[in-house]
Formats: C-alpha cells, sequence, structure tokens
C-alpha cells in the first residue's frame, strides 16, 4: 500500500518509528510524509486533482518530511491519513455520557465536527481523490495534565464521531491505541516523556520537546500507533 | 391646596402623557431594588419572558443559566432544544398554578407524575410539550431530562439573585385524576385529549394570587434573599377556551394578571411589577409595537420596553454602574407553544 500521511506536528513520532524500523519490517507498504506545525496545513488547496500549499513556508515543509515533495499527487497514493488538527477530543465523552438526549448529544457531536479542522482536511483530501481516507485525532493530552474523568469508553466517541461525521465521507476517525490511554480521556504520562518535535526548516529530525510536554508524543506512541494501523490494513 | 399639588408631573396625564411624544414618555417605574450586571437573574414565564434574558444577555447582565446545552452545539440548535431559553428548560409557563407546579417539584412536594405522551415511536414530556422538537427517543431518556429540568429549576431559584417571572394566561388546561397542568391542550401540540380526563378552567383572580403566593413563598423557602420581578405578558391569547370573544378573554384575563401581579408587588418588599405590559398596550402608544396581526410585539417594541427597564433602573439607582449598550444580537424567534392554537381556527 502507497500511504500518504499529511498531518500536524503529531506526526513526528509516527515518521520516526518508520524510519526507525517499521519501514524495514513492512516491506508492502511505503509512507510519505508530509507536515508542518500548528493549522500551517490548512494552507493545501486543491488544484486540479492535486493538494498544493498556497504558501512557501507549507511548500518547504513539505519538502522537508516527505523528503522533496513540496505538493502532494494523490494519484500516487493507495491510502491517506489525515494527523492532529483536532484538541481535546475526550471532551466529547462529557457529552456523550451527560446525560443529554440522544438527539442533542448527536447534534452536539454533529456540530463539533463540521467546526473542527480535521474533518476540514478530510473533506478537502476526499474533494480530490477516491481512495480511502483514515483522520488520525492529536494524542489525547497526557494524564498529568488532564484530570477529567469521562463516564464512557473513548472507543464509543470514535464510533459515534464516525457515524455522525466520517463515514458519510467515505472516512473513518480512527482512535489512538487503547494501551495507551488511562481513564478513557488521558495518554499515559509515558508516552509524553522525550517527545518528539517535527522536523522543519531550521530543525532536524530527532530534536526533542522540554520535559513538560503534554500534548505531543515519543517514538513508543508513534511506534504502538503506527504498528496498529498497519495491521489494521493488512488485516482488512 | 389638596393633595394633588404635592404630586409630580408623571402623575398628570397631560403632561406626562399627552404633551409628550409616545417616545419620550419616562418615568413608568421606580424600582424597588436595585438588578445590576453582576447579579445572577433568572428568567421564566410566558413567550415573551423569553425576551428578557435575551436583552439582558445583551447588555453583558448575569443572565443565569443552570441547565446548559452541550458545548460544541452551535447557538442555532441550543435554541432548536430550548436551551438558554430560559434559565432551564421548563418550557413556556404560562400560568401562576404552573409556576407552583414547577417550584412544588424542586422542592419535592407532591407527587411527580409519570405521564408521557406517545406519538408514533417517539415520546413528549406533557409539561414541556415542545422541549425536544421530535420527542424523545424512549420514555426513560424522558423521565431522566424532567428530572434534569426540575433539578436545574431548582439550581437557579437558588443561585439567582433576582427571578423575573411574566405572567402570560389565567386558561388553564389540567389532568382531573392527577391534579396536573398542561402547559397547552393535549391535542393542540401533541397528545390526545380526553374530555373525562383533561378540564378547562379559567383562573379566577383569587386563584392566580393563591396559586402566585404558594410559589413565591416555596422560592423564597429555597432562596430567602430572592428577589422577584413581576410582568405581564403584552402579547394577546391566540385563542380562547371560553365562551366570549377572543378579545374580551384577552383584556379579562389580562386585567386579572396585571392586578395579581400589583397586588403581590404591593404587599411584598421582595417583589417588583415591571410595566412592560402597559408600555406595549397602552393606548398612549397606539399598538405601534405590534407586528401586523395585532398580537406579536415587534423588535422596536421589545427594544422599547427592555430600554425603560434599564432606564428606570439607572435613574433610581445612579451609583450603579453605566451598563453596556446591547449588543447587536441576532434577533430570534421566540418559542411559543401557545400559537399552535392558531392553527385550530377556522381556515381563511
Amino acid at each position: 500500500m502507497k500511504i500518504c500521511l499529511l498531518g500536524t506536528s503529531h506526526i513526528a513520532p509516527v515518521s520516526a518509528t518508520w524510519e526507525g524500523g517499521l519501514k524495514a519490517k513492512n516491506p508492502n507498504h511505503s509512507i510519505t510524509f508530509f507536515g508542518a506545525p500548528g493549522t500551517q496545513i490548512l494552507g493545501l488547496k486543491n488544484k486540479a486533482n492535486k493538494l498544493v500549499p498556497n504558501n512557501d513556508k507549507l511548500a518547504e515543509n513539505f519538502k522537508i518530511t516527505s523528503g522533496g515533495h513540496s505538493f502532494i499527487e494523490p494519484r500516487l497514493f493507495d491510502i491517506f491519513v489525515v494527523m492532529g488538527l483536532c484538541r481535546d477530543l475526550h471532551m466529547l465523552g462529557t457529552i456523550i455520557g451527560g446525560g443529554y438526549s440522544i438527539a442533542v448529544t448527536t447534534q452536539s457531536l454533529v456540530d463539533y465536527w463540521k467546526c473542527s479542522n480535521l474533518l476540514r482536511m478530510v473533506k478537502r483530501v476526499r474533494a480530490a481523490t477516491g481512495s480511502p481516507i483514515f483522520a488520525a485525532h492529536n494524542p489525547l493530552q497526557s494524564e498529568h495534565a488532564n484530570r477529567a474523568v469521562n463516564k464512557v469508553s473513548f472507543g464509543e466517541i470514535i464510533q459515534i464521531s464516525n457515524a455522525v461525521a466520517f463515514s458519510n465521507l467515505g472516512a473513518e476517525l480512527i482512535g489512538q491505541p487503547s494501551e495507551t490511554i488511562v481513564r478513557e480521556t488521558a495518554t499515559a504520562t509515558r508516552f509524553s516523556e522525550n517527545a518528539l518535535r517535527l522536523a522543519v526548516k531550521g530543525r532536524p529530525a530527532g530534536t526533542l520537546h522540554d520535559t513538560r510536554e503534554t500534548r505531543h508524543m515519543n517514538q513508543a506512541f508513534g511506534h504502538l500507533w503506527l504498528s496498529e494501523f498497519l495491521l489494521k490494513l493488512d488485516t482488512n | 391646596m389638596s393633595p394633588y399639588d404635592r404630586q409630580p408631573q408623571k402623575s398628570f396625564w397631560k403632561t406626562a402623557v399627552a404633551a409628550k411624544n409616545m417616545f419620550e414618555i419616562a418615568d413608568l417605574w421606580a424600582p424597588k431594588f436595585q438588578i445590576s450586571a453582576d447579579m445572577p437573574i433568572a428568567a421564566y414565564g410566558s413567550c415573551f419572558a423569553q425576551h428578557f434574558g435575551a436583552a439582558l444577555r445583551a447588555r453583558e447582565f448575569d443572565w443565569l443559566v443552570t441547565e446548559t446545552c452541550p458545548f460544541p452545539l452551535t447557538a442555532e440548535h441550543a435554541l432548536t432544544f430550548n436551551y438558554g431559553v430560559f434559565s432551564s428548560r421548563t418550557g413556556n409557563i404560562y400560568t401562576t398554578s404552573m409556576l407552583l407546579q414547577w417550584c412544588k417539584w424542586a422542592a419535592g412536594e407532591g407527587h411527580l407524575p409519570d405521564e408521557i405522551w406517545q406519538q408514533g415511536d417517539r415520546f413528549v414530556d406533557p409539561f414541556r410539550p415542545r422541549i425536544e422538537p421530535d420527542g424523545f427517543d424512549t420514555e426513560a431518556e424522558l423521565r431522566s431530562s424532567r428530572l434534569t429540568a426540575i433539578k436545574y429549576f431548582r439550581q437557579s431559584i437558588e443561585q439567582a439573585r433576582v427571578l423575573t417571572f411574566t405572567l402570560g394566561l389565567t386558561e388553564r388546561w389540567s389532568n382531573k385524576v392527577n391534579q396536573t397542568e398542561y402547559p397547552i391542550c393535549p391535542g393542540t401540540a401533541a397528545g390526545q385529549f380526553d374530555e373525562n380526563i383533561h378540564e378547562f378552567n379559567n383562573m379566577s383572580f383569587a386563584q392566580v394570587y393563591e396559586n402566585l403566593s404558594a410559589a413565591s413563598a416555596i422560592m423564597k423557602s429555597l432562596s430567602p434573599k430572592l428577589k422577584i420581578l413581576l410582568t405581564v405578558s403584552p402579547v394577546p391569547l391566540t385563542a380562547t377556551a371560553g365562551q366570549e370573544h377572543v378579545l374580551v378573554a384577552t383584556m379579562h384575563s389580562k386585567s386579572i394578571l396585571r392586578s395579581v401581579a400589583g397586588q403581590m408587588a404591593l404587599e411584598n418588599p421582595d417583589v417588583d411589577y415591571f410595566p412592560s405590559y402597559e408600555i406595549i398596550n397602552s393606548p398612549a402608544f397606539r399598538g405601534a409595537f405590534f407586528n401586523p396581526n395585532l398580537r406579536n410585539v415587534s423588535h422596536s417594541g421589545v427594544e422599547f420596553v427592555m430600554e425603560s427597564f434599564f432606564d428606570c433602573q439607572s435613574a433610581s439607582f445612579p451609583q450603579a454602574k453605566k451598563r453596556r449598550a446591547p449588543t447587536r444580537a441576532k434577533q430570534t424567534d421566540i418559542i411559543c407553544e401557545e400559537e399552535l392554537l392558531a392553527a385550530f381556527g377556522p381556515k381563511e
């Protein structure tokens, strides 16, 4: 499978684990990463069925993360993954288990996703390709910074989100691996230690976040995430 | 020398009304207590009460909403599901008896009925028939939502410093068997009308007064420092179930409500009456604040009422912080089950 994985800084641990060993173990797959920090990736526009940056900075970051490509040619890929652009997804658990009616809950989730940049980017990719698209949320904030307690499982949040927002686009939202999650709302703290920063101009691959980082994850997280994703592709 | 010599200018029709442009008629209310921007204010009542919350919100007053919607729900959808219309999701409370019913439920007095109306495969709350536009999925969901609304209704009374209640109707529909009251006649917005079960009653002054006094006593027991501000909806009846012409029935009903509100304010230092009814309905204003159907109050009418409200507050409490100018909030539709009765009238 030729995989196009585009996203925000959260692609860094996935990219690192791919280059650091999973690539060699999965010769039947190839992955090209297109990354940019923050919300820069929203500058990606659909031009004649190509996904093209509308600014030089984004194009430059694409070249660094993809190994030389400044834009995305969808016909060269079998599968697309859009990663990031979606913080604090666990908050939806306060709605699903919050005692609201089913109609209110459903409408709230529809409204949440309607406003999200992740869904916006999935729609943009969908306009350029008919291939399968997977959406991957930002990792849940690590447990020492996130004390929330949810009444429903994180899996339920993913399931309902797919039903109300992604499936009708022929896309699928995938949750982070269950072994990385504690209390259904947070990422175990061990995964945010030595969190990796995205390589961009002037910042080489392998640069770490500072020790207080709670939203970005390390290579161990990337390894679990990518292993689970590749297994899902192989199984299907 | 007569007692009238000592009366201020506002006491004389000629100087206070006839000689003035209607937009200059002022000083219509001498508030008993200050309502400042930092006081949590709860609002309930008939359709017209909904304007109060919107006006308070637009001026950045502390409009208290205890039953809040989930965070991602858009403002439009929150309104669809009746969040933020009143301080909790009670729907319209048109009568003082219905207010008393909610107060009793909130205080744990009397029994909470288990009545549910089924429409196809959906379930409708007889006490809030339009609270969910398509009804509830299950009976359990409805019961849970009803209990939630009661819990937040109680919280709003406990947390509010001021509660505004707009009296709307004297006509009411009740269940003879379980003695509960509905906000609207069964068989109109939802449910099935059964003359063996459902009965009509047009409340007298004494009934309206007793119900409001009892409701007020419960609210004060839940929140001893609570101040209550009464208004009377100037909106005429959509339809009457009595024998009189709807115009006569309206005047009869509104006269009782106005009298009760005045009497309550006269007798209780913590109860005040704001004359929104007079501002809209007095001949001095020539019906200018009604829409062409002579029933719904126009946006400019609502604005004039609310400006009068805040002007009178500022005049009586000049030391209060200057209020903010209203933000240009999108004009939202008022949610009014009673208007559904129009559908039962003769077709044009």
